[in-house]
């Protein structure tokens, strides 16, 4: 009888290590030779003109263009509202969110994505109050 | 020609030395089978004749153990029903149940994760749906590894418990046969006080 628990237990771990889904994604850098874009740094925003929001972010080389996104409450959901494609050398990735309300409140988000089309980490947000 | 007349005369010589002699007395012997008397012939055709219709009985109420361990196998729990051992029948089928539901949640959540892994294009969700996909995968494996082990079981232990039936049936007819105070044979009528 301890011998078949033993057995029971043995087929369990067997089974338990041997299970595991293949990585099929084919952007998933685990399983293929893809390079993860790196963590954007540097996102500042700025409003200078009433009902305008301006975003920018530091450049990275081995990205192909940057996401931004936008929520109303720093924890809440971010929803992506542009693609900005990669500038030209020495130049900063730059948007201006026209879609805001003035004196409101919103949280930003950035993130790089590659050539082949991964997106890499989504920044830490910042927030700002819209001018008037 | 010569050799082969030798040869079969030989044959039939050894055949007839060999030969041992038909005793009519060792043949008749009726103390072989302990039948010290015809009173004791008597009863033990009578026994044969009740273990017999006994045997027939009980070949008519057994149960059939294969059959009873295929009817486990489709559904489990069902050969122990059939034993009338209906609490370890519900135990069995009631587990199976839970496992096999448990198993195809937990398979059918880790799926819909491994779907969502598949379509992301960022790198946290996707880390995050894979994870997701491959814990309910382990989980359902895990379910789905009891389900058989306790499938299996239920097969074994429908094999024990068919074999004990039998046996309990068959000892339950020895002792009501036995319990009978009033018995009708050949001899006369045998009334037990």
């Amino acid at each position: 009888m301890r011998k078949t628990a033993y057995l029971i237990i043995l087929s369990a771990v067997l089974v338990l290590s041997g299970c595991s889904l293949d990585r099929s994604n084919p952007l998933d850098p685990n399983a293929n030779d893809i390079q993860v874009p790196p963590s954007i740094t540097g996102l500042l925003l700025a409003s200078n003109v009433a009902g305008t929001v301006n975003i920018k972010c530091d450049r990275y080389a081995d990205v192909s263009k940057y996401k931004i996104y936008r929520s109303l409450s720093y924890d809440g959901s971010y929803l992506m509202i542009a693609e900005v494609i990669q500038p030209g050398q020495n130049t900063k990735p730059e948007y201006v969110d026209e879609n805001v309300q003035p004196n409101g409140y919103y949280y930003y988000k950035v993130s790089g994505v590659n050539a082949q089309g991964l997106e890499g980490p989504i920044s830490p947000y910042k927030g700002i109050r819209v001018k008037m | 020609m010569k050799k082969i007349f030798i040869s079969l005369l030989m044959l039939i010589s050894a055949a007839i030395v060999m030969a041992q002699d038909f005793d009519i007395r060792v043949f008749a012997d009726t103390l072989k089978y302990n039948w010290n008397s015809p009173q004791s012939r008597y009863e033990f055709r009578d026994n044969l004749k009740i273990k017999n219709s006994l045997l027939q009985k009980y070949e008519k109420n057994k149960i059939n153990i294969g059959l009873n361990i295929s009817k486990s196998a489709v559904i489990p729990g069902l050969g122990h029903f059939q034993t009338k051992d209906y609490l370890r029948g519900q135990i069995l089928l009631s587990t199976e149940i839970v496992l096999a539901g448990t198993t195809y949640f937990l398979y059918d959540k880790a799926m819909d994760k491994y779907d969502q892994y598949k379509n992301s294009t960022q790198i946290d969700v996707m880390n995050q749906f894979y994870t997701e996909a491959n814990d309910s995968f382990k989980q359902a494996s895990l379910t789905g590894f009891l389900f058989v082990a306790v499938w299996g079981y239920n097969l074994y232990d429908t094999y024990v418990v068919s074999k004990q039936y039998n046996d309990k049936l068959w000892l339950d007819y020895v002792k009501k046969e036995n319990e009978k105070r009033i018995k009708i044979n050949p001899n006369g009528i045998t009334i037990k006080f």
